[in-house]
């Protein structure tokens, strides 16, 4: 009796799931395998030649004859972790100002999500507008200030456009940091503090030794988070740069775009994601060892 | 005793006024800093073209001030049209992720199962692989089902951008707020399953409800790449496409360029300031999750 009941239970459940099921199925699983085979064709231009199996070709080219492809894993790299750091540490600093008590700080923490929920395809925009070489804030700003001769061409400049995309990209996760960093302090319990202050010690002793380790877990988490997201994310280069000047600027997700989109080359930039999607496997497995270790 | 604590007020009162208008003016800093690009956004738009090439400055003076670009990009039609696709793709999926999510995440919550367990693992799975390597067969299977440049492609690839979060985040509100002797009374009463889903469950649950409505919303409106790729057509071009294609012609409009901008953000503005505490709320259970 008791089982047939939990058979009759359990199929509502089942059905409840199955729109979600369906949709995973058709649109991630299936793609997601789906890709993985690609990456071991020759698969090209769309319905027009016969598709060949290459067994491991395409993943020998990306490590010998392809010159581009160890750049652009390097600065995918660099990208994601100087801007996730560069976002956590400015991130830290703006939380522990807007945990301070004080009047508005609920319109403020409100004004800093800003930019996280803005779409990038604005962002990228505006921020043209702010480093145009003619009209915009940022040079004429450095310039009366006699900081430069010229103004700068951010994101034409060889020297220049790789700082500035990182920056970018930090400015974009920064608000994510400072949230979850501020619910994090506002978790510390008030009373450490006060018998730490009771205690003598100065303000960088009690930041050292009870704010920074009782945040220490959700600083690892989110700096994982955003560097797999920054690893990841197509639309920041995409649209601030295209992954120029030249080539300067590619990233996986871009290069991997242009493989696939614009030199048909489908086969081989599925081989590409296949690499990144080890890459973040790895690091989503690290994630969780070590936040188990805590 | 009394007295020297008399003596010593004032100038600690001092003090801390000096340091909370220091600490007030440090903060008002830092927010424009981050937010300068949207506020030279905002600041733009007011502005003519004539004056945004004529002279550099942030905000425009009262002779500069005008709300031209603005009623210039509303009486574009491509721009109308931008909002409305725009508009259409983020509603459906909102409404699409709502009602898949709430099931699946109801589900999840309140059976118990292998199919369950493998599910759940699956959500948290498949979130950490790259969106990429999805893109390519995604594009082949638009193509042979004739989906190429229709909404209903986007609609889907937004829907399952989504799906895995929002199914995260309904479950962990049906697990901590909805209280299960109120659904047991609804069952003794004939309610059924779904009926108890439907009547107690859902209701109880709307603070989560609004928060994966938003998130999807907001994730589909602000989503670039998909439209990008499957909406090649320009009467089926979203806000975000509208909006970048400013700067690929000689000649950029800047004044227009921020109004649009401008006007694309009003749903993000509009969240912030009606629905922080949701918006919050998808961020800080995203982190815990995710």
């Amino acid at each position: 009796m008791r089982q047939k009941r939990h058979l009759k239970s359990n199929r509502m459940g089942y059905i409840m799931l199955i729109p979600a099921g369906l949709m995973i199925a058709l649109l991630i699983l299936y793609p997601l395998i789906a890709g993985i085979c690609y990456s071991f064709t020759d698969y090209s231009v769309l319905g027009k030649k016969k598709v060949n199996f290459v067994g491991l070709k395409n993943y020998i080219e990306m490590f010998t004859t392809d010159t581009d492809y160890l750049s652009v894993l390097g600065f995918t790299f660099v990208l994601a972790l100087v801007s996730t750091m560069l976002a956590y540490v400015v991130g830290l600093m703006i939380a522990l100002l807007l945990n301070m008590r004080m009047k508005g700080r609920g319109l403020f923490r409100s004004l800093v999500l800003l930019p996280w929920i803005i779409s990038m395809a604005v962002a990228a925009q505006n921020w043209k507008w702010l480093l145009n070489d003619r009209y915009g804030i940022i040079n004429h700003i450095l310039m009366s200030l006699h900081l430069i001769e010229q103004p700068l061409i951010f994101l034409g400049d060889l020297d220049l456009v790789r700082p500035t995309v990182i920056v970018i990209s930090a400015w974009k996760s920064l608000p994510f940091m400072i949230i979850i960093i501020l619910a994090a302090l506002q978790g510390v319990p008030q009373d450490q503090y006060e018998s730490a202050a009771m205690d003598g010690a100065n303000k960088w002793q009690i930041f050292r030794y009870i704010t920074l380790p009782s945040i220490k877990g959700v600083s690892f988490m989110c700096i994982m988070l955003m560097f797999i997201w920054s690893f990841n994310s197509y639309e920041g280069i995409a649209l601030l740069t295209g992954g120029g000047p030249g080539k300067f600027t590619n990233t996986l997700a871009v290069y991997t775009y242009k493989m696939a989109f614009h030199s048909n080359r489908l086969g081989y930039a599925s081989a590409i994601s296949v690499v990144v999607m080890i890459i973040l496997v790895a690091f989503a497995l690290l994630r969780q060892r070590l936040s188990r270790e805590d | 005793m009394y007295y020297a604590k008399h003596v010593k007020w004032p100038p600690f009162r001092a003090r801390k006024a000096a340091s909370m208008t220091l600490m007030y003016i440090l903060t008002i800093v830092v927010v424009f800093a981050v937010d300068l690009p949207i506020i030279s956004m905002i600041a733009t738009a007011f502005k003519s073209e004539e004056s945004i090439t004529s002279s550099v400055s942030l905000f425009p003076t009262a002779s500069e001030f005008t709300f031209e670009n603005f009623l210039t990009v509303l009486s574009e039609p491509e721009f109308r049209t931008a909002m409305w696709n725009s508009a259409v793709i983020a509603i459906c999926t909102a409404a699409a992720t709502v009602v898949i999510a709430s099931m699946a995440g109801y589900a999840l919550s309140r059976f118990r199962g292998n199919v369950f367990v493998i599910f759940g693992a699956l959500l948290i799975i498949t979130q950490a692989f790259p969106s990429m390597l999805r893109l390519i067969p995604m594009f082949r299977m638009y193509v042979d089902a004739g989906l190429m440049n229709t909404r209903l492609a986007v609609v889907l690839c937004h829907i399952a951008q989504s799906l895995a979060f929002c199914i995260m985040m309904i479950h962990g509100f049906y697990d901590a707020s909805v209280p299960k002797d109120m659904e047991e009374a609804a069952m003794v009463d004939g309610c059924g399953q779904f009926g108890t889903y439907l009547r107690i469950a859902l209701p109880v649950s709307m603070p989560g409800i609004t928060t994966i409505a938003i998130y999807s919303f907001l994730d589909s409106w602000n989503e670039y790449m998909y439209a990008n790729l499957f909406l090649r057509d320009d009467a089926l071009q979203t806000l975000t496409l509208y909006v970048s294609s400013f700067t690929g012609k000689s000649g950029v409009e800047w004044g227009m360029l921020s109004a649009s901008s401008t006007l694309a953000s009003l749903p993000a503005m509009a969240f912030l300031l009606f629905a922080q505490k949701y918006l919050i709320q998808g961020m800080t259970d995203g982190a815990v999750k995710g």
